[in-house]
């Protein structure tokens, strides 16, 4: 445990926003009403940063790199980069050194490549539902997040890393770890760091593998490219795989997760959803941007602006409350708290907005797709979830679930 | 019909005025064009047009400042997601996917 970190000391959060405030994170909505009606822009004293939470103001933020810059991280922590340790990555530069590495990956998410991933995401799915049908007929405890949400993603992004699937268990602690800064963060960042030293271990072995026997996975490919003349190192591809494991994993467990939870709050637009399988896109959309899995994101600012007559110093953190701008009824109208999934849903700010809008975009909202499908067809409305002892995931940063437990009817 | 060129894949196929040239690569990955929000955000799916500016569609507001991000002028790139063929007379559109 890191010398500065004492679980015994009592912090005084902010009571307007301070991302480890434990109350906020079981129930951050009402405290994103208040800062957006009372504190479009406020300033949080206890950690030194600013805080947007107004549609239109984080729409606007997100498409300026040039003067809401992601270099300096992407929490509103100062020193996040050294303090964690971690290999440089793309989503913590600004165009055009962002531009130049995020294009070395993009191969991996075009159409075909894309399309090529349906056949193998299905069959996963089908597999694991099955797999979770039996368990429930056999009388063994299942749950959702354990039985398809989490080990779904985790597939897919080893399968596109080329990562062979006896090391695939691997992953979900490090991903866990690296994003769950939760109340006390001295003592997450110790385990961030465990974290971030086995996965550096792990993929520097597999890049050193790979220019020995080159594949056709995506490390062989970025052993093999090149930026202004010059191969990559091991570490700056380490870097891609941090994005990959951090950003891909989780995310979508967590939009499984929290999806289930919002559609058994509305039962008959879950109904419809069962029997129209057409609505699955929209529905998907509006699951997105009713519950933002990544709550918000900082930049820095690069020069001075000003909100609501509130200067912003340059070199400022400006957190940025993508699950706020996504609940805005200035933008979403009177009914923006609540779920309709014939919702025209516009640009919402789950996957960011601007050069950082996430990359595996469409890869995400395929899993989804396909388990919506999937599960529609084998399980239908033959299931209990028992919401009592489902467990919601402690995160400064993200919403969801870790556990959910589930019975499902033969 | 206008034929449309993708680089550095080389793939080519005919398409007709007013066709979005993301449906055109949806339906042939061959093109080989890289995409993510399909929303003039992210400009993932920036293309050079070596040739036919004049047979696409006016690049709008949105698409203008992600290109602004990038530094690009927007007679010499545009996005896939945005761009749709007009009727303007046009024997060839070619585009090359962005190195940068």
């Amino acid at each position: 445990m890191s010398p500065t970190a004492q679980p015994e000391e009592i912090v005084e959060y902010d009571p307007i926003y301070d991302p480890f405030n434990p109350e906020l994170i079981a129930d951050p909505y009402p405290f994103y009403a208040r800062l957006r009606d009372e504190h479009p822009v406020y300033y949080n004293e206890r950690m030194g940063f600013y805080v947007l939470s107004r549609y239109d103001d984080i729409f606007a933020a997100l498409r300026k790199p040039q003067i809401f810059s992601s270099a300096q991280g992407l929490t509103p922590i100062k020193d996040e980069i050294s303090q964690l340790g971690i290999p440089p990555t793309f989503i913590m530069m600004d165009p055009p050194d962002h531009t130049r590495l995020r294009r070395l990956i993009t191969k991996a998410f075009t159409p075909d490549t894309v399309k090529q991933l349906e056949p193998t995401i299905r069959r996963f799915v089908v597999e694991h539902v099955e797999a979770m049908k039996q368990k429930s007929a056999d009388g063994e405890e299942v749950d959702l997040i354990a039985g398809i949400a989490s080990p779904l993603p985790t597939m897919v992004v080893a399968n596109i890393l080329g990562v062979p699937p006896e090391d695939r268990p691997k992953f979900d602690p490090w991903s866990d770890a690296i994003t769950s800064a939760s109340a006390d963060f001295a003592l997450d960042v110790q385990q961030a760091i465990g974290a971030v030293q086995g996965l550096v271990e792990y993929f520097g072995g597999m890049c050193r593998a790979r220019r020995a026997n080159p594949t056709d996975d995506m490390i062989t490919k970025l052993t093999q490219a090149e930026v202004e003349g010059e191969t990559l190192s091991d570490w700056d591809i380490l870097g891609f795989c941090f994005v990959m494991i951090a950003g891909g994993n989780d995310t979508t467990t967590n939009l499984i997760g929290n999806s289930m939870k919002w559609l058994h709050e509305y039962p008959d637009q879950h109904r419809e959803l069962l029997q129209d399988p057409a609505l699955i896109p929209n529905a998907i959309e509006e699951l997105l941007r009713i519950e933002s899995v990544v709550q918000g994101l900082s930049r820095t600012t690069t020069r001075d602006v000003e909100y609501y007559g509130t200067a912003i110093p340059a070199g400022s953190k400006v957190h940025n409350l993508y699950a706020s701008g996504n609940r805005d009824p200035r933008h979403w109208g009177a009914t923006a708290d609540e779920l309709d999934i014939h919702r025209e849903v516009d640009r919402h700010l789950s996957f960011a907005q601007g050069p950082h809008f996430c990359i595996g975009a469409h890869v995400a909202r395929m899993m989804i797709r396909i388990y919506f499908e999937e599960m529609g067809a084998r399980v239908g409305e033959r299931f209990e979830i028992d919401w009592n002892n489902a467990t919601r995931r402690h995160s400064a940063f993200t919403r969801g679930f870790t556990k959910i437990p589930i019975r499902i009817r033969a | 019909m206008i034929r449309v060129r993708f680089e550095p894949s080389g793939f080519e196929v005919d398409a007709r005025p007013g066709e979005a040239i993301m449906d055109i690569t949806d339906a042939n990955p061959a093109a080989e064009v890289p995409y993510s929000c399909r929303a003039a955000t992210c400009g993932t799916c920036r293309v050079e047009v070596l040739e036919g500016a004049e047979a696409l569609s006016k690049p709008d507001a949105y698409e203008l400042e992600v290109l602004e991000i990038f530094g690009d002028t927007p007679d010499k790139v545009r996005l896939c997601c945005q761009a749709k063929l007009t009727d303007a007379p046009s024997p060839k559109v070619t585009l090359k996917v962005c190195d940068d």
